[in-house]
Formats: C-alpha cells, structure tokens, sequence
C-alpha cells in the first residue's frame, strides 16, 4: 500500500478497480474532500484520462462534486467509502493467499 | 497396538471431513465473490481450486458412508474385482479432483501462464491419478510434495512482507501439508502388521485443522 502522501504507482500497470481505488481513497485521505488539482497529483492520471473517471465516479454516486466560491471540491459519498473498504478486504485477501 | 477404540473412531473421520468441506467451501466462495466484483480470472482459478477440494470431500464422504452404513463387504469385493465399481469410479473422482485442485493452486500461486508448461502439468496430473489409483499410497505422498511447493511459496511471500494474514495462510498450507504424511502410515500399517486407523483419523483431524487456520485467515482479512 501506498504512503498517505505518495501519489499512486505508475511504474505498475494498474487495472480499472485500482484505480478507482487510488481516487477514492486519496479523497478520503485528504478528509473526504479534495480538490482537483490534489487528486490529479495524487491519482498519477493524465488530465483526460482523470476527466474520464470522474465522470464515471460521480455518475455512479462514489463521489459529489461541490463548488464552493471559485474552488470546485470533490467529496467522497457512503457508497465510495464502501467501496474503498470492499476493496481493501479485497486486497488482504489476494496479499494472504497469494494472488 | 491400537492407541484408541479403534470402533470410537468410525464416523469421526467423516465428521472432520464435513467441517473441512465447510471450510473449503468458505474460501472458495469468498474467492469466487471476489471474481464477480473485480472481472479477474485469478480469482476465478482459486475458487475452482477450492471448490474441485470441497468435492474432493465430498466424495470421499459418500466412500466413507458406502463403508459406515453396511456395505463394507460389498466395498471389500469392489476393491479386490477388477471392475469400475461405483467405489472405484468415486475414488477416481476424489482423485482428479484433489489432485487437479492443488495443480491449479501451483499454477495460479507461481502465475504459471507458459500453455506449454500448463498442459504439461495437466500431462502429469493424469499420471498422477492413474498412478494413485492403482496404488492409493502415491496419493498422499504426492499431494504433501505439491503442498510442499505451496508452503514455499507462501513462506516466500511472507518472509518478504511479514504480514499477519499472509503468516496465518502460510500455517494452515504448512498444517495441511503436514497431515499428508500420516496417511502413508495407514497403508504401511496393513503392510507391517501395525494399527493404522488411529494415523487416518490424526491426518484427517490436523487437515481439518489447516483448513480452519485458512478460514481463521480469510475471516480476518474479511472482518469490517
């Protein structure tokens, strides 16, 4: 697992439910709550590609978008933060047996 | 010399074998469910691998039962009569699929995805079987040595993480692998003149709890 302030891997290739994983759950590191430009830096992801996935995040409620003034904030629902345990119970599970 | 009743033994076995059926299933399932969520084949593979055991188990239950319910003499004539009887095609059965299962396991485990290499192993999985089939002691021996590659493997990736999930599931490989060698001594025992049920029931018993460490493992992976 990656560092709470270490962007996701890149060197590996990641398949689509990683990441996922890496957008939620650097939302949820930054509080529930980030912006943009963090989660840019922090997912590791073209800006189209990033574009891309949110579009699909918000369209299936793992995320909200919020403007607040100028600033447009990105928030994490219920649904994302199941999601993020399901898939870390996931991730255990592949780490002990091997996968 | 009989260590125990050797009459309070029967159906134990059977017993034991059901909780590990349970057991096998569990982390079968669960891989399986994994499968469903994240589309990969892996997952897929490892819940086959759990399920060829847990009717690997169940087959042998229904063995066992052809020998607990009165048909013992029918079972003795069947093994001494160069027939496929039902009892020969169920250990064939039980034979392809535990053997098959701990194959898959290797290959998924070690990421085997060289087709040559792969149908090579599935080569020797026939051998394997008919080889077992005609005498039944390579069956243990061979399943401790493929077990044994599995222990390795799981002790490799421990010793590079440590963790506490990977340790429990490198134990409970470690346990089952362990119980394949007291099955040997139940056919040396015919062989020697020695009582050798008490050895079946202890594999059977330490088996069985292997399979609980590894779904100890899986429980604590899947704890919220």
């Amino acid at each position: 697992m990656e560092s709470d302030n270490s962007p996701a891997k890149v060197n590996e290739k990641r398949d689509k439910i990683e990441i996922v994983y890496d957008i939620l759950s650097a939302v949820e590191k930054k509080g529930g709550k980030i912006k943009p430009t963090h989660l840019l830096y922090k997912a590791n992801l073209s800006h189209q590609r990033m574009k891309k996935y949110l579009a699909e995040l918000l369209e299936k409620g793992l995320l909200t978008e919020e403007n607040d003034n100028a600033n447009r904030w990105y928030t994490l629902t219920e649904k994302g933060a199941q999601f993020i345990a399901e898939y870390t119970r996931i991730r255990k599970f592949t780490e002990s047996f091997g996968l | 010399m009989a260590l125990v009743d050797k009459t309070a033994l029967i159906g134990l076995e059977s017993l034991v074998e059901l909780v590990s059926l349970i057991m096998s299933f569990a982390v079968g399932y669960t891989a399986y469910r994994i499968y469903k969520i994240t589309g990969e084949k892996r997952y897929l593979h490892f819940s086959l691998a759990f399920i060829f055991i847990t009717l690997g188990f169940l087959v042998r239950a229904f063995i066992n039962a052809g020998v607990y319910f009165g048909r013992k003499d029918v079972i003795e004539i069947a093994i001494n009569t160069p027939v496929l009887t039902v009892h020969k095609a169920l250990s064939l059965v039980y034979l392809m699929l535990m053997i098959s299962a701990y194959l898959i396991l290797i290959i998924i485990t070690f990421r085997i995805q060289d087709a040559h290499l792969v149908s090579m192993m599935g080569l020797f999985a026939i051998v394997a079987v008919i080889a077992s089939y005609y005498k039944f002691i390579i069956f243990p021996i061979l399943s401790f040595l493929l077990l044994l590659y599995l222990v390795a493997h799981y002790y490799h990736g421990w010793s590079q993480k440590h963790t506490k999930y990977q340790l429990r599931t490198l134990w409970g490989f470690m346990i089952i692998c362990l119980a394949q060698l007291l099955f040997p001594l139940v056919y040396l025992g015919s062989r020697y003149a020695f009582e050798g049920q008490e050895f079946f029931v202890a594999g059977t018993v330490i088996q069985c709890i292997g399979y609980g460490v590894l779904l100890w493992s899986l429980i604590t992976v899947l704890r919220k």
